[in-house]
């Protein structure tokens, strides 16, 4: 299941990088989607308007924004279930219970990070379908924010703990056979 | 100790006095050494009202907890053959585990259970057979235990089971009355016995509240007791067949009491984010089921009164433990080989995730206990291991 989950992540991951390889190239301001997904309201108007004018494969860069938006809905489902299953493959090795409890809490935190995500996406699709509308605009400044640092602090905490078991482990191991 | 044999027809005398709550104590242990398993399947079924297919489908595990238990199993049996392969049986001081039990050794994805802290001591793998939900009933008629004992000769067997007979499909109101049935207890000379030898410990094990326990016995009818001895009879088939038949010479068993529950069902929604999981586990995973609905299905409402009944119980369920263990450890040449690891009074009013299961860190409390005693530590209650004073 896990190893699946991996492989999946990495031809999403593939097909997420090539898309996005393909925006930044695609204009001389090199605008990514990590930049729109951090953009304010003007920043970020200036962007899509500037990907609807560029064509590309028959269309134009804003479809192909569009495009890695919906890919991403996949991303984030992988994503999350691999930081809860690895986070509760570590909790269940943890002795120190306070990393014990953080790993715990990230099986929430995750969820809520992929929440967020979804929370994005649906936004920079709404900002997609009112390009052409001059006063609308969602910033999704915060819940892109909220995201990556929770996925920073799960990462964290997972880290720490596989460094702390790590050690133990060498304990465990340090026997000779 | 060796097994008798009794007069036709003496043995189901003996076992409708002990459903009809007047077996004696050496009656009881007549029947305790010439019980065989289809006298066990008997028994249940006279104190469950059921046949033995109905007993066996209400025993059976929830499907989908299987699964997940059984991943778990998977990822904890994967480890241990492992650590196997590396070679951990080789070194001097290693102790391979075998467990049986329900949830408190095996709980689903959310709390790190007993057994996933004592698999964490680097000198201990386990093999886990252990199924939340599961009957000590299940345990015994599968029988998975007998095959794993012989395949892996652990150096120590650890069970955790009985709970679920008694709380699992509302059963739990089966075993009380709204009529004051004090004269039950009083007409049991061998749980009367078990209190009074817990009362005449010089250093107790645990703090009989002669309040509580006595307001407790007032709602709890004679079917608990039945269950009770029948509890005493399966424990007592099971460690006989492991420590009597003289294949595991050297193997040490560690049985375990569960502590006082506390029959509510409060969601405890709270501000602290490291306890996010109390109340999803008290929506979703039968909180208030257990104890809390069984005990007003049969009008008892009063708080105060539930939580008694479930001390009283748990108090009796824990010293019939103990005194099971005892038997063992008089025989001759038998020594120290069946423990037992008391978790009365180590987790506390507000120490409970849910009904039935207290919050990891209790967990690791009892699981701290349960290594010590793995551990040889000497514990100032020969064969009991109290965590409230190892691991407080």
């Amino acid at each position: 299941m896990k190893i699946l989950l991996w492989l999946i992540l990495i031809v999403l991951v593939v097909i997420l990088g090539f898309e996005s390889r393909s925006l930044e190239k695609g204009t001389t301001q090199h605008y990514s989607i990590m930049q729109l997904e951090f953009a304010d309201a003007a920043q970020g108007k200036t962007m899509l308007k500037t990907w609807k004018q560029t064509p590309y494969a028959g269309k134009t860069l804003l479809d192909l924004v569009k495009s890695n938006t919906h890919t991403d809905f996949f991303f984030l489902i992988v994503y999350t279930i691999l930081l809860i299953i690895h986070s509760n493959g570590e909790m269940q090795q943890e002795r120190n219970l306070a990393l014990n409890t953080l790993l715990r809490l990230n099986l929430f935190l995750a969820v809520i990070a992929g929440l967020s995500d979804v929370a994005e996406n649906f936004i920079l699709l709404y900002d997609i379908h009112h390009t052409t509308d001059t006063i609308t605009y969602l910033s999704s400044y915060w819940v892109t924010t909220l995201k990556w640092a929770l996925i920073a602090w799960i990462l964290l905490v997972w880290l720490v703990s596989v460094i702390h078991t790590a050690i133990i482990a060498q304990q465990k191991h340090g026997y000779p056979c | 100790m060796d097994r008798i044999t009794l007069a036709p027809g003496e043995k189901d005398e003996l076992i409708k006095a002990l459903l009809a709550n007047t077996i004696r104590p050496d009656q009881l242990d007549q029947l305790r050494q010439a019980v065989d398993e289809h006298d066990l399947s008997k028994i249940i079924q006279r104190i469950y009202d059921l046949n033995h297919q109905q007993v066996a489908r209400i025993a059976a595990l929830d499907n989908i907890l299987g699964k997940i238990d059984a991943v778990k199993n998977s990822r904890r049996n994967t480890y241990f053959t492992d650590q196997i392969k590396k070679g951990f049986r080789g070194k001097p001081g290693n102790i391979v585990v075998l467990a049986e039990g329900d949830s408190w050794f095996n709980y689903p994805v959310l709390l790190s259970d007993v057994l996933d802290w004592v698999s964490m001591e680097p000198d201990i793998i386990v093999y886990s057979l252990a199924e939340g939900g599961d009957w000590l009933l299940n345990m015994l008629s599968a029988r998975k235990y007998v095959e794993q004992l012989s395949v892996i000769q652990p150096d120590v067997f650890l069970i955790s089971a009985g709970g679920n007979d008694l709380v699992g499909r509302n059963r739990l109101a089966a075993m009380v009355s709204t009529d004051d049935a004090t004269a039950e207890y009083e007409a049991n000379d061998w749980a009367k016995g078990l209190i009074e030898k817990a009362k005449k410990r010089v250093k107790p094990i645990a703090i009989y509240e002669k309040d509580r326990f006595e307001n407790g016995i007032k709602y709890i009818a004679k079917d608990f007791y039945a269950l009770l001895m029948f509890f005493h009879l399966q424990y007592y088939f099971m460690i006989s067949g492991i420590l009597l038949g003289g294949k595991f010479p050297d193997i040490r068993i560690m049985t375990q009491g569960y502590d006082y529950a506390i029959p509510n069902r409060d969601k405890k929604f709270g501000l602290n984010p490291l306890r996010w999981y109390r109340p999803f586990v008290r929506m979703f995973l039968g909180h208030g089921g257990w104890l809390k609905t069984p005990l007003q299905l049969r009008g008892i409402q009063n708080e105060k009164n539930q939580a008694d009944i479930v001390y009283a119980m748990i108090y009796l369920f824990n010293e019939m433990m103990i005194f099971t263990g005892d038997l063992f450890c008089q025989m001759p040449d038998m020594g120290e080989r069946v423990f037992h690891i008391d978790s009365r009074g180590s987790i506390g009013a507000d120490g409970w995730s849910d009904e039935l299961h207290p919050l990891p860190k209790h967990f690791k409390n009892t699981g701290r206990t349960f290594v010590d005693c793995i551990r040889k530590r000497p514990s100032d209650h020969a064969q009991v291991y109290v965590v409230k004073d190892l691991n407080p």
